[in-house]
């Protein structure tokens, strides 16, 4: 296989993963307190949580371009904080990726968790259980399809990121040039070879991560 | 030493409950009213399960809730059946048992002793879905017991159940609230669930308390028009004298007088509660025997309360026990009842059938 190509796969993996694993941190609290609060800033949150699904992905990257400038308040204090710029690194995609992916990975766990049978809540805390020891004792559990199901929706979503990835991350190898970056190049240069294999990679990957998270939610309880 | 709960709950669907009540902190309070009634909102209220500002809960003397103090649901020292068993689905029936938090002191079992009691060993590595909603409501009764407590809370815990699982599981629960240590709240539409083990009962209508008091001075508190459902009337203890199987009849003496109850009573022990309705009783001036109603109880008329829409509240006393008939004003006044007379009260044999029981 093509040098880059491999090469981009490692860098596509690398961040697709590591940012599942920030969104099952962040999306699980967040998506439960959504599917709880009767507060009124909750249609807010809501549709803060899924503006990335309606907004062009440029627009999302160019705010974002503009919020990890080394002269901004985010940029400045990460530049601070490693010594690194934020823009146009590894990390700085990372960042990009976790606000891009969020709603794919928030929004199938707010629709479980409000699902969840109140008696069943209501019997943990009459067992001595507080709220933070039922969400994970109890809610975690309970939902575990819908978490399954979430991390790989979230993860199939990253591998397929592209204008935020354009807005902030470039195209340096190694570093940034994800598979759609790469397929794009391909196809630039009209290096078509690579550019179907890239393409096959990414459509095998998509259709294999919703056959997994379909079957995973169509599994009985 | 008591159970104090006063205040009001109001919801904004316009239904309230109010609500002032001492309850004694020892055997078993009856709570009964309707569906609608606000003793399931009573109940979630003492234990903390819905925010309920307006109430205030306390314990001998301990505060639960009030103006200025509210304990979370999970601190308050409560164990609680609800209607529905309410296990964990993607746990085991032993893993549902392990699931309460061990804190110190107070349990009332083990978790051995509790598999024992409910007979739960052959269960004990089965998912709940695969269980009968007996053994379901049984798993859930164990749980509840593996957590301390200084009160117990049964909310309904036998109406989701079907006949034959509730005949399997009304007697182990009446066993336990005699054996628990301590004060026993039992939520119920069916007084004759909890007749025999109540030292107090709380008649709830609409969101108010109807009557509370003693079992047998509980049904004089209801002196206006009452739906059947919650028509307490007296509650007369009587002695089990034998089972007659040829005419289906169970014989029990209250003083020296006999009432027959259609189907065998043996198994609720030698003393028994009769609850009569106070609609189930009619009342003669003369002993007629030539009726078909059996039951005829001379009694003695102490008091004849105010006539409203049409129906009268008569006291009657029956060898130093209280029953209660509710007739037409127009009866009475034809019948020209007046207290002191000695009259004969002839009791429906609807409200005297074990399957009441």
């Amino acid at each position: 296989m093509n040098a880059d190509l491999l090469q981009s796969l490692g860098v596509t993996l690398l961040l697709a993963a590591v940012t599942t694993v920030i969104l099952l941190l962040v999306a699980p609290p967040l998506a439960w307190w959504l599917a709880r609060t009767r507060h009124r800033s909750r249609p807010f949150f809501e549709a803060l949580v899924a503006l990335p699904l309606v907004l062009p992905p440029t627009v999302l990257g160019f705010y974002l371009l503009l919020a990890m400038a080394g002269d901004s308040v985010l940029g400045g204090a990460w530049t601070m904080l490693t010594g690194q710029p934020l823009a146009f690194t590894f990390a700085g995609l990372v960042v990009g990726s976790v606000i891009y992916s969020l709603p794919f990975v928030s929004q199938p766990l707010t629709t479980s968790f409000r699902n969840t049978n109140p008696g069943l809540l209501d019997a943990a805390t009459l067992l001595g259980t507080s709220p933070t020891e039922r969400f994970f004792r109890l809610v975690l559990p309970l939902h575990r399809r819908a978490l399954v199901a979430a991390a790989v929706l979230g993860f199939a979503h990253t591998l397929g990121e592209f204008g935020i990835v354009l807005m902030i991350g470039g195209n340096i190898p190694g570093e940034t040039r994800v598979l759609s970056i790469l397929l794009f190049d391909q196809v630039e240069t009209l290096n078509y070879a690579v550019a179907h294999t890239t393409a096959l990679i990414l459509l095998g990957l998509s259709l294999a991560a919703l056959t997994l998270t379909y079957s995973t939610l169509g599994r009985s309880p | 030493m008591s159970l104090l709960i006063s205040g009001k709950i109001e919801r904004s669907s316009g239904y309230n409950l109010k609500v002032d009540l001492e309850l004694p902190n020892l055997g078993v309070t009856a709570i009964v009213g309707a569906s609608g009634s606000g003793k399931t909102t009573l109940l979630r209220a003492i234990a903390g399960l819905d925010f309920t500002p307006g109430l205030s809960v306390s314990l001998d003397g301990t505060m639960w809730q009030g103006p200025s103090t509210c304990l979370p649901a999970h601190l308050r020292p409560v164990g609680m059946v609800q209607q529905h068993a309410e296990l964990f689905p993607h746990l085991t029936v032993l893993r549902n048992l392990q699931f309460p938090r061990r804190r110190r002191g107070g349990y009332a079992l083990d978790l051995q002793q509790a598999i024992e009691r409910f007979s739960l060993s052959s269960l004990l590595h089965r998912k709940p879905a695969s269980l009968s909603g007996g053994e379901q409501q049984r798993v859930a009764l164990a749980r509840a017991l593996l957590v301390p407590a200084q009160l117990w809370l049964l909310d309904e815990p036998l109406s989701s159940l079907d006949a034959p699982a509730r005949r399997e599981l009304a007697p182990l629960l009446a066993k336990l609230c005699q054996e628990l240590g301590q004060p026993v709240l039992y939520v119920t539409h069916a007084l004759h669930e909890v007749l025999q083990l109540a030292d107090y009962i709380v008649v709830l209508e609409n969101g108010r308390v109807a009557a509370a008091g003693k079992p047998d001075e509980v049904g004089r508190q209801i002196d206006h028009p009452i739906s059947d459902e919650i028509d307490v009337g007296g509650i007369l203890a009587c002695d089990f004298v034998s089972f007659d199987p040829e005419h289906n009849l169970s014989r029990l003496n209250i003083g020296t007088e006999t009432l027959y109850v259609r189907g065998d009573l043996n198994n609720l022990g030698p003393r028994i509660r009769l609850q009569i309705p106070a609609r189930a009783i009619s009342i003669s001036r003369s002993d007629t025997r030539e009726s078909s109603m059996l039951n005829r109880l001379p009694v003695t008329i102490s008091e004849v309360g105010e006539a409203s829409a049409g129906s009268v509240l008569i006291t009657l006393d029956c060898a130093g026990q209280t029953l209660f008939a509710r007739i037409t004003s127009l009866s009475a006044e034809r019948l020209g009842l007046l207290r002191g007379h000695s009259v004969f009260a002839f009791i429906k044999s609807v409200a005297l059938d074990a399957r009441n029981y």
